[in-house]
C-alpha cells in the first residue's frame, strides 16, 4: 500500500530538505519505490541535495500543466535502485500549482509507488497548503531553539486541522553537551512541547555538511549517522525502534580530549 | 569545587526555553495575552483561596491536545501535598 508522507516544519533552515532526501534514500535502500517531489516552487534545493540538478529536464510545473507526462519529469536516481526525484520549477511561484493539482499528481503516483515524500517549503502558506494536499502522513523537522519549536507547533495545528493525524517528530541539531549542562532543551521536553510521536533525533552533524557539498545523501553509510536514517526509515515502515541521539565521533572524541585536558 | 563543564548555568536557559514555549502556547491557543493569562490565575487563585489555602504560584495553566478538543487545564497545587513545606496555618488546621 502506498503512503504519502510531507516533510514540513514551518521555519525555514531546520534541514527538511535535507532530512527528505536521506528518507527517500533510506527507504529505497530498504526496497521500496519511492518518489521525492520538491514542492518549493521557486527556490527548488532537492535537486542539489540528491546530486541531481544537471539531470533536469521537465518540473512539477511542467506536470501539473500537462506540457509533459509524469514519466518524463521523474529523474531516476542511478545510485539508488528505486529512488526517483520529481523537481520543482525555478523560476514559477507557488501559485502556479493548486492543493487540488497536487492531491491529483499524488493520487496517481499511488499506484506506481511505495512512498511518495514531499519536501515542504517554509512558512504556512500556498506552498504548505499544496504539499499537504495530497498527504495523510507528515513527518515535522524541528530544531531545539524556540523560535522552531514554536512554528513546529503551529504547523502541527495546521495539520490537525487538515485532517492528518498522523504526525511524527524529527528532531535535528541537537547539542548534547548543551542538553547536559541545561542550556538546550531535551528530547523530552521538546516531546512534552509539540506531543507527537518523535521518529527521530540527530546532533548538529558534519557530515551532513561534507556530504551535502557533493550531493550524497547519507542514508545507508556504515556509520552511526547512516544508520541512524535507516532507523527512522524503518520507523516510517512500521518497526518498533526506541530513538536514540546518533553521535558526531569528531564532537565525541573532542569532549573526550576537553575531559582529559582539563585533569 | 572542582569544575566538570557540565556545571549548571545560573538560570538553565533551557528551562526557560520550555516555560516561554508553555507560556506561548498557551496564550496562542487561548487568545490571551500573558498579562491576561497572570490575571486569570490570580482570580482563581482568590476564588479557590476563600475554600482552600493556596497562593498564585499554586495555580497552574496548561494545554491538552485531545483528539477532538484542545482543552486548558489549571491544577491546583495543595499546600498539604507538599509535607515539610507545607504553610504553618495547614499543618495546624490538619
Amino acid at each position: 500500500m502506498s503512503e504519502v508522507i510531507v516533510v514540513t516544519s514551518g521555519k525555514g533552515g531546520v534541514g527538511k530538505t535535507t532530512v527528505c532526501a536521506n528518507i527517500g534514500s533510506g527507504l529505497a535502500l530498504l526496497g521500496n519505490k519511492v518518489v521525492l517531489i520538491d514542492t518549493d516552487i521557486g527556490l527548488r534545493n532537492l535537486d542539489v541535495v540528491m546530486g541531481l540538478e544537471n539531470r533536469i529536464i521537465y518540473n512539477l510545473v511542467d506536470v501539473v500543466e500537462g506540457s509533459c507526462r509524469i514519466k518524463q519529469a521523474l529523474i531516476k536516481d542511478k545510485r539508488c535502485e528505486g529512488l526517483f526525484l520529481l523537481p520543482s520549477a525555478q523560476t514559477k511561484d507557488k501559485s502556479a500549482v493548486t492543493p487540488e493539482q497536487m492531491k491529483k499528481l499524488t493520487d496517481t503516483l499511488r499506484d506506481e509507488f511505495d512512498f511518495i515524500l514531499l519536501d515542504c517549503p517554509a512558512g504556512i502558506e500556498q506552498g504548505f497548503r499544496n504539499a499537504i494536499a495530497g498527504a495523510e502522513h507528515a513527518v515535522v523537522v524541528t530544531t531545539p531553539e524556540v523560535s522552531s519549536i514554536r512554528d513546529a507547533d503551529r504547523v502541527i495545528g495546521l495539520l490537525e486541522a487538515a485532517g492528518i493525524t498522523k504526525k511524527e517528530l524529527l528532531i535535528n541539531r541537537i547539542r548534547p553537551e548543551l542538553v547536559r549542562r541545561g542550556d538546550m532543551m531535551s528530547l523530552e521536553d521538546i516531546g512534552e512541547i509539540l506531543e507527537i510521536p518523535m521518529i527521530g533525533a540527530f546532533t548538529d552533524h558534519e557530515e551532513i555538511v561534507i556530504a551535502g557539498n557533493s550531493g550524497e545523501p547519507v542514508a545507508g553509510r556504515d556509520d552511526s549517522l547512516g544508520q541512524a536514517f535507516m532507523e527512522v526509515c524503518r520507523r516510517l515502515m512500521g518497526e518498533e525502534i526506541p530513538v536514540t541521539i546518533p553521535e558526531d565521533k569528531k564532537h565525541l572524541f573532542g569532549r573526550i580530549r576537553s575531559i582529559l585536558n582539563r585533569k | 569545587m572542582k569544575k566538570t563543564g557540565y556545571a549548571q548555568t545560573a538560570h538553565q536557559t533551557g528551562r526557560i526555553a520550555k516555560m516561554r514555549l508553555r507560556q506561548m502556547k498557551i496564550a496562542e491557543a487561548t487568545d490571551c495575552s500573558m498579562e491576561e493569562l497572570e490575571q486569570m490565575k490570580e482570580e482563581l487563585a482568590r476564588t479557590i483561596s476563600k475554600y482552600i489555602n493556596i497562593g498564585n504560584h499554586d495555580i497552574h495553566l496548561y494545554l491538552k491536545r485531545g483528539k477532538k478538543a484542545t482543552i486548558l487545564v489549571s491544577t491546583v497545587t495543595l499546600p498539604s501535598s507538599l509535607g515539610d513545606e507545607a504553610p504553618e496555618i495547614m499543618k495546624r488546621s490538619s
